[in-house]
């Protein structure tokens, strides 16, 4: 088409160029080097030009005379950035990105001529010369600026970040932490970080800034995890060897979470390798994992999987005899899958799924199991490259079974059972300069079978028995503007606002008002198909950086939270027949409101981190249990629970030094947890309803986990920990009672106090024998001893009357030094 | 041990090197014209004569080359002379050079021995076309003969036509030339000036006596420089080494008087040489450029009537420039090594995680290198030795992209992850007065030691070694290159030049520009029978 026009441009140029002496030329519209060519012909002046100058550009039409060839060239390349320079004698012209010199220059100056840059083809040539002789390099000075660059990119800078409380643990820091047995594992490794504290010795329980157990919210991939344990708790149930990293936040919650009161475990998992097939292999001395991973479809789609199975069952054998214990059974197996697929590069599916299976028995006649069970699927598409929307649905499942067949006349199994199907959408956009705003909405449905006994065999007479479902719908909405109002003042303000409503169908009672529930106070029984009863309320989220330097900041914040599900347990320590209760009409949500301020300094260059960080919170209608509370198979549970409020406070200091051959955190917490029970239903509350220290009240503690590198292939690890023993209600004298004509215990006041101080200290000495990148294994192991100063540790305090003499027991978990062995294998 | 040998013998080299004596030797230069355009080049041929103005056997193997003006103006370079006693190169004259009435000069370090007479010098006229610059005084240049005829007496040369077209092949014969003749050949637009050139045939060598005692450069290049101390610590290993992939390291001499001598092979292109001597020190590299420079340049005009062609000539070269068709193909020469390096191994930091020091490095990954620490209290290198089956506590010579580093401790402290290969010569090797029990050469991605910080008593200076064998762009000398596309300006004014030209039939095309071009052949025969033939054909 082009070409047809330009010919059609030359034939009427040529008819034109005919008629007269001065031809008059007529250029159409079309590329320059068309035109140029053409009017070579028609003028018989040589033009010269650049293929590089003129590509992509096409001229409008023009006409001029060929006698004045100077202005026709100057209206052809207008606009084009192009000029044009006609020798003497008229038969050369030149094009291009400027003048060339002409005229009598020799005699007359010539003023605003520039010289061309005529250096630039001589360079190119000697350029490419370098290039031909040097070898053949790629750009890898670049890479590993850009490497450098990522590892500080990665880590989450204290003092520039708006939020407070937030600990972010890479796999690779998580590697070097010692722990019982070797393995790498999430719960042991955050309760190395203040405010975290651990529940007694090989528990994977943690009660964060004096909270409960069930305050925490464990995120699996979006997904929750119900019971984070295995084997009695010496492991995590995520495997430690898939997992990217894991943020806490213990106080700025960030809007999107919601539901407990305490904290958020966030686990992230590692995606599958999009380029190749790798994966890994640990061995322990009580369990092994293997994890594969690579691309389904190169550079699209990509596959981890992951396995875990114990062979713990010896462990059980080397408990004394006189335990009764010897006989006893245990082991778990879990598997990941991660799927991720990239449709375009804005687009990413990433489909997760988790099961995990655990059972154990002390002796023969006896069996436990429980079974944790999650899928979820993300869709992110980034809106501008930048933006993303995320759309998150999954399922959440969790169960527990428990067996007697001592005698096969009353053997039974009682089981219990939530399942919960989530849905929700988050939007992040960062295209406003300097404001990330974030809002989103989720719903979460529960299905909770709370308890359900049945003959273990045929021959059984127990009684089938099952309580009724409870199901409830938990609905969020929130939004959270993140603005840097100046380069030194950030805020980040967030509101969600959580309704939570108990459905049917169910039964339930309605008890006098103004007295506790009990079962002598029911007016009315009620059974409902629709809502029995809404709970809603806003919760805020807020917190303000000042960056006094660019080392310095001090950072305040506020979360109010909102808790809809409580667990019921008879023992401190999380076990697997913990239940899980749903708020109904009877049991109120729980709530709490943290208030926190901090001070963040770095050294070093951002290497050493320091801050100091106080809190106060405050805990309404926290669950606690009436004396000779029944828990299960009880289909009202208000009638044994009471509702207590509490606060706790605390500071926290804390030093980390990320790099270096010297590298690790050591922090202090003094921090107090108060609870009373101030309900004025309660006719003989606990303490005369004044504060008493709650089970994790525990003032002073001190953490250090520090890793010193020899070399890259040789490093130490030392992890100690020391924290004020548990609160303790001891019997403090003995009384005859007449009724039952028996001695019997005066307690002291509750809580009042407390058992043995807490101390650990664990080292290992790390091996990374392969450095070299195009090695086909790369292993690393490590040698440990978990208690190396074999303190016997008490994990509780108990006393018996033995003969009429009260005997007070203390029971460890470990009093010797436990020594280990860990091997991975990189592939 | 054989390295040993090598090592001394090499050594003996160049304490014979230094005791060889100043000889006559002396220069002639052809160049392709005589006027010459600001933005043009100036191609040259010299020949190495001796006193019977035959071909020097044995002679220097380094020339200088200069176009001598006065203080700011002036271009040179040296070049290698070949086994064939002859060199050529071209000299780039800026577009910023001042018209004036220049020198060409071309000498030996040898032929400094004999006092200025014995340099070789003509007169060269430039014009810069560019520049305005307002002078009373001037030389104006007159044509001489408006058309002068090349073609008259017995021309031994011939051309296949006597008018061409523009952009046409022009076959030259050569064939009645002696086949032993070593000759350039230039084909060049005779724009009329002729400004009395003294061909090849009409020169004679000066008679001169030797007076001076310069070290010839007969078997190797000499660099010299001064020593500087700022403590007054005599130098003992004063040293300079390249930027180079491959070990180029070299030990100088330093007399009392704080004159260094660096006899190196001949080293080729614009380099940066770094200089090392002990801390405290320093030194400072000499020009080798010692022709007398003009008190005054005299300048030059054009009269108003010739200023339309030399107008197009200008305007071909800015053409040139601008689009390219004046590059030059730069023939790379190998590197030539002093010693004879036997590289051991080289370790790919690729292949291997970075460590932040390399002192784990070398545990962990080069079990030929090690560290420890002198009585000083100083980290520095070691290497393995196969025979002890220990760390040789002798010295190390340690290399960053072949550069010296005298403080070990610098490199160590140097951040290994800016490291892609690190190269190990083992052996021992000695070099002027030291001894090294290996050679490390430490490499970055792209051989610029990467933010590696030199110490003071290291001086980074740039330095113009030989020129790289160098041809003319394009068309102007291959027949089988690709012709210039039509639309690319084609406005050569010297459309050939040839310097290592033979009996025979040469090719060459015609460019867009017209008029007289003449043929000139200069050489000389093995026997001494020289040469000067011209003719001359017209393009229209």
């Amino acid at each position: 088409m082009k070409l047809t026009k330009a010919l059609l441009g030359i034939c009427t140029a040529l008819t034109v160029a005919t008629a007269a002496h001065a031809k008059h030329i007529v250029l159409e519209s079309q590329p320059l080097d068309k035109a140029l060519t053409s009017l070579s012909i028609k003028t018989g002046a040589k033009m010269y030009w650049k293929a590089a100058d003129v590509q992509n550009i096409t001229i409008e039409r023009t006409e001029g005379d060929d006698t004045k060839l100077k202005e026709l060239l100057a209206s052809l390349l207008s606009g084009t950035g192009l000029k044009a320079t006609i020798s003497a004698d008229g038969q050369s012209v030149f094009i291009a990105k400027g003048n060339f010199m002409v005229g009598d220059v020799a005699a007359y100056p010539i003023i605003g001529a520039s010289i061309l840059d005529m250096q630039q083809s001589a360079l190119l040539d000697k350029n490419n010369l370098q290039e031909a002789e040097e070898e053949d390099f790629d750009d890898s000075e670049i890479y590993y600026q850009l490497d450098e660059l990522d590892v500080t990119a990665n880590r989450l800078d204290n003092v520039r970040n708006v939020a407070m409380g937030v600990h972010k643990i890479t796999a690779e820091e998580m590697l070097t932490i010692p722990t019982a047995f070797g393995e790498m594992d999430i719960i042991k490794v955050i309760q190395t970080l203040p405010g975290v504290k651990s529940l007694g010795e090989g528990t994977s329980g943690f009660s964060v800034r004096g909270g409960a157990t069930d305050q925490n919210l464990v995120l699996f991939n979006d997904n929750t995890i119900y019971n984070p344990n295995h084997l009695f708790g010496f492991f995590s149930a995520i495997n430690g060897n898939i997992v990217d990293n894991i943020e806490l936040y213990k106080c700025n919650i960030p809007s999107q979470y919601g539901g407990r009161l305490s904290s958020v475990l966030d686990i992230n998992s590692k995606r599958g390798n999009k380029q190749k097939f790798t994966g890994n292999a640990s061995l322990g001395v009580l369990a092994s994992s293997l994890n594969l991973e690579g691309p389904i479809v190169k550079d699209r789609t990509s596959l981890l999987l992951s396995a875990r199975a114990s062979y713990s069952d010896w462990i059980l054998g080397l408990i004394p005899e006189k335990s009764g214990y010897k006989n006893g059974r245990a082991g778990f197996y879990d598997a990941n899958l991660v799927l991720s697929h990239k449709f375009t590069s804005l687009d990413h599916l990433h489909v997760s799924g988790y099961y995990s299976h655990d059972r154990f028995k002390f002796e023969e006649g006896q069996k436990y199991a429980y079974c944790n069970a999650n899928a979820s699927a993300k869709y992110v598409h980034l809106f501008g490259g930048e933006s993303p929307l995320e759309i998150t649905g999954g399922f959440d499942h969790y169960d527990y079974n428990t067996s007697e067949y001592f005698n096969p006349y009353d053997a039974y199994t009682l089981s219990y059972r939530i399942n919960q199907y989530f849905g929700k959408a988050d939007f992040t956009m960062k295209s406003i300069e300097k404001h990330k705003i974030r809002f989103g909405a989720s719903a979460t449905y529960y299905d909770v079978m709370p308890g359900k006994t049945e003959p273990y065999s045929s021959e059984s007479l127990y009684r089938y028995q099952i309580l009724q479902n409870e199901n409830a719908l938990e609905a969020a909405a929130y939004a959270n503007e993140e603005w840097d109002i100046t380069d030194r003042f950030s805020l980040s303000a967030g509101v969600r606002f959580s309704l939570f409503q108990a459905m049917g169908p169910r039964t339930y009672y309605i008890y006098q008002d103004g007295e506790l529930p009990t079962e002598s106070n029911i007016v009315e029984q009620k059974t409902t198909d629709g809502n029995i009863k809404t709970y809603m309320g806003p919760e805020f989220r807020g917190s303000l950086r000042y960056m006094i330097t660019p080392d310095l900041s001090i950072k305040a914040g506020v979360n109010s939270m909102r808790q809809y599900i409580h667990k019921i347990s008879n023992t401190l320590v999380p076990s697997p027949t913990d239940i899980w209760k749903l708020s109904d009409a009877n049991i109120t949500p729980q709530t709490g409101v943290q208030y926190a301020l901090g001070v963040y300094r770095n050294f070093e260059n951002g290497n050493i981190e320091t801050s100091i960080e106080g809190y106060y919170k405050t805990m309404n209608d926290y669950l606690d249990y009436r004396s000779g509370a029944i828990l299960l198979m009880n289909d009202h549970l208000e009638t044994d629970v009471l509702p207590t409020q509490g606060y706790a406070y605390g500071v926290e200091l804390m030093v980390k030094r990320s790099k270096g051959k010297l590298n690790g955190w050591a922090s202090y917490t003094y921090s107090r947890t108060m609870l009373r029970q101030n309900d004025p239903r309660i006719i003989n509350p606990t303490n005369d309803g004044d504060w008493y220290a709650s089970d994790y009240d525990r003032p002073h503690e001190f953490k250090l986990v520090g890793n010193y590198q020899f070399t890259q292939r040789y490093s130490i690890s030392l992890n100690a920990d020391y924290s004020t023993g548990r609160p303790l209600t001891v019997p403090v004298a003995k009384y005859y009672d007449n009724t039952i004509n028996s001695y019997t215990f005066f307690y002291s006041d509750r809580n009042s106090t407390r058992i043995p101080n807490y101390f650990r200290m664990d080292l290992a000495f790390n091996v990374k024998p392969t450095h070299r990148l195009n090695a086909r294994l790369h292993t690393f192991f490590t040698i440990g001893v978990y208690n190396v100063t074999a303190r016997k540790n008490a994990y509780s305090i108990f006393f018996r009357s033995e003969n009429g003499v009260i005997k007070g027991y203390k029971m460890s978990v470990f009093g010797c030094p436990i020594p280990y062995v860990s091997f991975n294998i990189k592939f | 041990m054989k390295k040993i040998l090598s090592a001394l013998l090499l050594l003996l080299g160049i304490v014979a090197a230094h005791a060889q004596q100043p000889f006559k030797e002396f220069i002639y230069a052809q160049t392709d014209k005589n006027f010459y355009l600001a933005g043009e080049r100036l191609w040259f041929k010299l020949y190495n004569l001796d006193e019977n103005n035959r071909l020097m056997q044995g002679g220097s193997r380094v020339a200088y080359v200069q176009l001598v003006g006065d203080t700011p103006n002036t271009v040179q370079c040296t070049v290698e002379i070949d086994s064939t006693a002859t060199a050529d190169g071209v000299l780039e004259l800026p577009f910023t050079i001042p018209s004036g009435r220049y020198k060409l000069c071309a000498y030996t370090r040898n032929m400094l021995n004999m006092g200025e007479q014995a340099l070789f010098s003509k007169t060269i006229h430039v014009f810069n076309a560019l520049r305005y610059e307002k002078q009373t005084d001037k030389v104006s240049l007159e044509r001489t003969v408006a058309t002068p005829d090349f073609s008259v007496g017995s021309s031994l040369i011939s051309t296949d036509k006597a008018e061409y077209g523009t952009r046409e092949a022009v076959n030259i014969d050569l064939s009645k030339l002696p086949a032993d003749a070593i000759m350039a050949v230039s084909v060049v637009r005779t724009d009329g000036w002729r400004m009395g050139d003294t061909p090849i045939t009409q020169y004679a060598a000066p008679a001169t006596t030797i007076t001076g005692n310069l070290t010839p450069e007969t078997e190797s290049q000499i660099i010299e420089g001064t020593y500087t101390s700022s403590n007054g610590t005599p130098a003992v290993n004063a040293n300079i080494s390249l930027r180079s992939p491959v070990v180029r390291y070299y030990p100088g001499i330093v007399d009392n008087a704080g004159n260094v001598q660096f006899f190196t092979p001949l080293m080729y292109g614009v380099n940066t040489i770094f200089t090392g001597v002990e801390p405290g020190g320093s030194i400072t590299l000499k020009s080798p450029f010692k022709a007398p420079l003009l008190d005054e340049l005299i300048p030059v005009e054009i009269s108003q009537a010739d200023r339309d062609a030399v107008q197009e000539r200008s305007l071909g070269i800015q053409a040139a420039r601008y689009f390219g068709t004046d590059s030059l193909t730069r023939h790379s020469s190998a590197v030539e090594g002093l010693h004879r390096y036997e590289l051991i191994s080289r370790y790919d930091m690729e292949n291997y995680r970075r460590f932040n020091s390399f002192k784990e490095t070398f545990i962990e990954y080069i079990y030929e290198l090690g560290t420890t620490t002198t009585p000083e209290g100083k980290q520095r290198v070691t290497m393995f030795d196969e025979f002890t089956g220990r760390q040789n506590q002798g010295n190390t010579l340690v290399l960053i992209d072949g550069v010296a580093v005298m403080n070990h401790e610098d490199l160590l402290n140097y951040n290994p992850h800016y490291c892609r290969y690190i190269d190990i010569y083992i052996g021992h090797y000695v070099f002027a007065n030291q001894e090294y029990a290996g050679i490390v050469n430490f490499r970055t991605p792209r051989g610029n030691k990467m933010h590696f910080a030199l110490p003071d008593n290291s001086r980074e200076q740039a330095f113009c070694g030989i020129q790289q064998a160098t041809s003319m762009p394009l068309v102007c000398r291959d027949a089988n290159a690709a012709p210039v596309p039509q639309q690319m300006p084609d406005m050569r004014h010297t459309l050939y030049w040839n310097p290592q030209a033979s009996a025979g039939t040469l090719q060459c095309f015609t460019s867009d520009l017209k008029g007289i071009f003449v043929v000139t052949v200069e050489g000389i025969t093995p026997d001494g029978n020289r040469i000067h033939t011209t003719t001359q054909f017209t393009v229209k």
